[in-house]
């Protein structure tokens, strides 16, 4: 890793000593991810999956991380299988480190990711 | 049963009035009665929503009209009691009540007079003072806005310390219900950071993150709210997932 994808934005965790003050960090079950939450993301997929594919190059305001880490990941055999794990991977921590939304939010909409996706596999 | 719910981080500029006028919103489309109250002396929230009347927060809490007639319509479903300067003067009698239990109390036996609301949601202003305490003692829930920086989690972690002596009084429950991540823009990396810490501490009472939008500013200078200025906006559909998250907290704990 280079020195700037070492630096940190953030210098110091204010919630560090948040713990040893009392604090109860959430449970187990808080951490588990609903079962409404398991579908929310696997409808999200599938609209993802389902989006027309644009031919165009990616726009200059794409995020640059995203795209260089975009362009190392591994490929697979068939399309569809690849549409699923890419779609896995894309949304993953791996893409986005530290991240802890919903990474299809990541993009602006669901098309723009279907773009990404699209221009990658067709590079 | 009426759900109190007050909005609160130290740090100003973390999306609190935004919150409060739009998560209010959203619950009185959803045909919810709401009833906002400002608790903060820069009265944004009437300015907001376009309301002007006589009788102010500061009326109710000095006692000088019934609460009724501090309240007034905003919208369809949405009542508000503003906010003034003079709120800074109440501050000042309240600390002169010279006994501390009853002066920060005043807003909860006040508020028993005032019955038929689903919600009832408080905007503090970013400082601890009596006023704001009234609301802590009020309130049931807490709703904590931070913006992506590092003194809006300061001032979060200010609200979770005061958490930690107002909520566990032995006639008073307060809990955190939620925390809202506000002006969230995912190419920032120091917004990534922020929602992992977050998301370290908070898991389970983290809502959606309220994306960075202009168009929520652009609104409070139309008075209007986001869904009646822009309602395909982002602000617009991150507010309504704010609004269903905060009714199912409602139907969980049922």
């Amino acid at each position: 890793m280079n020195e700037k994808s070492d630096r940190r934005a953030i210098g110091h965790d204010p919630f560090a000593d948040m713990e040893a003050d009392g604090w109860e960090k959430p449970s187990a079950e808080e951490v588990a991810p609903s079962e409404e939450e398991e579908m929310e993301k696997a409808a999200e997929l599938v609209e993802m999956s389902e989006a027309p594919p644009v031919a165009s190059a990616p726009s200059p305001a794409m995020d640059v991380e995203a795209t260089t880490e975009l362009a190392s990941a591994p490929k697979t055999e068939t399309v569809s299988f690849t549409e699923v794990i890419l779609s896995d991977w894309l949304f993953s921590d791996a893409a986005h480190p530290g991240a802890s939304y919903p990474r299809l939010r990541d993009f602006p909409t669901s098309q723009e990711a279907a773009k990404l996706l699209h221009d990658w596999l067709h590079s | 049963m009426t759900r109190v719910i007050t909005v609160l981080n130290f740090k100003g500029g973390t999306g609190k009035t935004t919150t409060v006028v739009n998560l209010a919103a959203g619950l009185a489309l959803r045909n919810a009665r709401v009833l906002c109250i400002d608790m903060d002396a820069q009265g944004n929230l009437g300015t907001w929503l376009g309301v002007k009347h006589p009788y102010s927060t500061s009326d109710l809490l000095l006692g000088h009209v019934e609460p009724e007639r501090c309240i007034t319509p905003a919208r369809k479903h949405l009542d508000v009691i503003i906010g003034d300067r003079h709120l800074m003067r109440a501050e000042g009698k309240l600390w002169r009540m010279g006994d501390d239990r009853v002066a920060r109390r005043v807003l909860h036996y006040t508020m028993k007079e005032v019955n038929g609301y689903d919600y009832i949601i408080m905007d503090c202003a970013p400082s601890y003072s009596l006023v704001t305490e009234n609301a802590l003692l009020y309130a049931r829930e807490l709703i904590v806005p931070v913006s992506m920086d590092y003194l809006a989690m300061v001032g979060s972690r200010q609200v979770i310390d005061t958490l930690k002596t107002v909520g566990y009084l032995p006639d008073h429950e307060l809990e955190l219900t939620l925390v809202v991540p506000t002006l969230y823009y995912h190419r920032l990396r120091k917004d990534r950071e922020v929602m992992a810490m977050l998301q370290r501490y908070f898991r389970g009472r983290i809502s959606n993150p309220i994306r960075s939008n202009v168009r929520l500013a652009e609104a409070a200078s139309h008075q209007q709210t986001i869904y009646e200025y822009a309602p395909h906006s982002h602000g617009a559909e991150d507010y309504a997932r704010l609004v269903e998250r905060v009714v199912k907290v409602a139907e969980d704990n049922q």
